[in-house]
């Protein structure tokens, strides 16, 4: 790769970056988790002994754990519908005129505009996390800060890169951001029907947008948390060969779009 | 060198935008006057590498502008200010600029913050630079429009009707800030403002339905008009037979018309040196057919 396209790319990324957070979408979602994870608190308060939480670590830990996946997963839900406009607006605001004037390859440009959004979705993340860990301390003192820290940066966080990446790369085609999110959420409600018709449930646990097997509701079977397994790991390696598939149609469908210009 | 060799372009919907071009660019300034939907932001988009011509070939500074890497050599070279310009509403001048001239390949750090600074002092904008785009007037738009698009000094500047939209000052603000660019690279101007180019080109083209109807110098268009154009002097009606009014102006003893063509004999007419605009509405009218109404831009 020449040097130019390094930098290129790296530029297309911070601005993207950005422009993400200077927009609404991202803060809302973040905060949506956040609410997510306060509205939960309040339900289960009442179903749980919080004596025994507050007392014993190990429960606080799972009783932590158990109730930060919502907020979690609410995150990874919702990214791809307020990152889905990155591409579309650059032709909604006409700026893709411009774009297209400079020595820019179209697979810089989209690189550029999945990792802005991939990172910007994961600064997102790591304010969620650094937010509710505080929370957590103050509600019930001491809990296992390496499970929590665990179950957002790789659980959550292989959530942020599949889904929030899909969901830029799906929406290539749109037009609008209102088109944007309204494809984004038809075609991920359609994908995950799809994948429903396979009766073993196999397809929907490794390619499901809740991506169970990434981020899994702990099982407390034998008093240990186990976030990461090696399914954990497989169901990442699958989520980013679906990604690179979309990245390579997604390419296509500008390449196919400059050259009917 | 710009070399353009019967160019067409046709949209779905079987629209011809261009109908055969062939033309020479050379250095300095050229100027590309027609009236809307002539074919000029057409012609425009194809020189820049964003359209893809139906037939013909262009060759911009010996890149073929009809292969990729053509394109992307010419796109090296370019600055480009489209007809629509789009901005990012969310970044603020300095960012945008920052934005765009790394993309333009003016990767070294200290070279773009002088560019930029540059470029926001000469088209006066420095004090605004760090406000968002969104809070942008259409003017400050424009201008930095143009600053983008001088950004990594381009040998080839196209500029698809900059002065739309601009108020009276600014309009030659630009005219002479693009005319002191045309002594360093090749500046491709498109308007339907005989004004804008009556100043700063020395060559230039008028199009129209996508045809060019004169190429040349200024002063060859002028020498097409030369004894077409006339005054005359009436109680009030209007002269016609054939004649076009370019211009009205009452007086204290009758109303005097400014006509182009063959006038009657009975009306008296004068003749008058014809300006540039003169010949280009004449030039205009003889590429219509009889029938048709003549195109008289309403001041
Ligand atoms: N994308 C397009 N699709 C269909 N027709 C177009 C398109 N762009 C321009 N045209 C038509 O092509 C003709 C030339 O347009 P254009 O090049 O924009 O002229 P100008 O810039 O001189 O106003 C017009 O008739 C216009 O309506
Ligand atoms: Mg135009």
């Amino acid at each position: 790769m020449n040097p130019i396209h390094l930098t290129q790319l790296w530029a297309i990324t911070r601005y993207e970056m950005l422009m993400h957070w200077r927009r609404r979408g991202l803060s809302i979602t973040m905060l949506t988790a956040l609410a997510v994870l306060v509205v939960t608190i309040l339900i289960s308060r009442s179903q749980v002994d919080m004596q025994m939480v507050e007392n014993h670590q190990e429960a606080a830990t799972l009783f932590v754990i158990l109730i930060t996946w919502s907020p979690c997963i609410v995150l990874g839900l919702l990214l791809p519908l307020s990152l889905c406009d990155a591409i579309p607006l650059d032709r909604y605001y006409h700026v893709d005129d411009l774009l297209g004037s400079v020595p820019l390859a179209q697979s810089i440009y989209l690189t550029g505009k999945l990792l802005g959004g991939i990172v910007a979705g994961w600064l997102a993340l790591l304010i969620a996390m650094f937010i509710s860990a505080i929370f957590w301390r103050l509600i019930i003192g001491a809990y296992d800060l390496g499970v929590y820290a665990e179950l957002w940066l790789v659980g959550a966080g292989m959530l942020v890169v599949l889904n929030g990446g899909l969901g830029i790369l799906a929406a290539v085609g749109q037009s609008t951001q209102r088109r944007a999110i309204g494809f984004t959420l038809l075609s991920g409600l359609a994908f995950i029907y799809l994948l429903s018709l396979d009766k073993s449930g196999t397809l929907l646990e490794y390619f499901g947008l809740f991506r169970p097997h990434i981020i899994s509701f702990p099982s407390l079977d034998d008093n240990t948390i186990d976030l990461i397994t090696e399914q954990t790991v497989v169901a990442f390696a699958l989520g980013l060969i679906e990604l690179f598939v979309i990245w390579l149609a997604a390419l296509g469908w500008l390449k196919w779009r400059d050259h009917r210009a | 060198m710009i070399e353009i060799n019967n160019l067409t372009k046709t949209y779905s919907g079987n629209v011809h935008a261009l109908r055969g071009v062939t033309m020479t660019i050379g250095s300095g300034m050229f100027g590309l006057v027609g009236p809307n939907g002539a074919g000029k932001t057409s012609l425009m988009r194809i020189l820049a590498g964003l359209l893809r011509p139906s037939s013909g070939s262009v060759n911009v500074f010996g890149h073929d502008m009809t292969t990729s890497q053509g394109k992307q050599a010419t796109k090296a070279l370019l600055g480009y200010l489209p007809q629509e310009l789009g901005l990012y509403p969310n970044l603020t001048a300095r960012e945008f600029l920052d934005y765009i001239a790394i993309l333009k390949g003016v990767t070294d750090s200290s070279t773009r913050k002088r560019q930029v600074e540059e470029l926001v002092e000469m088209v006066r904008l420095s004090d605004a630079a760090n406000r968002r785009l969104k809070t942008y007037s259409g003017g400050m738009k424009r201008r930095i429009g143009i600053a983008q698009a001088l950004l990594g000094t381009p040998k080839l500047l196209i500029v698809d009707e900059p002065t739309v939209g601009l108020d009276p000052e600014e309009r030659v603000r630009i005219r002479n800030l693009l005319s002191d660019m045309a002594s360093r690279c090749t500046v491709i101007l498109s308007t339907h403002i005989i004004e804008d180019i009556s100043h700063s080109c020395n060559d230039l083209a008028i199009i129209n339905k996508g045809g060019v109807l004169f190429r040349g110098n200024p002063s060859d268009l002028i020498t097409r008009a030369r004894g077409k154009v006339w005054t005359i002097l009436t109680s009030g009606e209007r002269p016609n037979n054939g004649l076009a009014v370019v211009s009205t102006l009452q007086l204290h003893n009758g109303v005097q018309y400014r006509v182009l063509g063959t006038p009657d004999a009975h009306y008296n007419a004068t003749p008058v040196e014809p300006s540039l605009e003169d010949s280009y509405i004449w030039t205009m009218s003889q590429s219509q057919l009889p029938h048709q109404e003549m195109p008289i831009p309403v001041p």
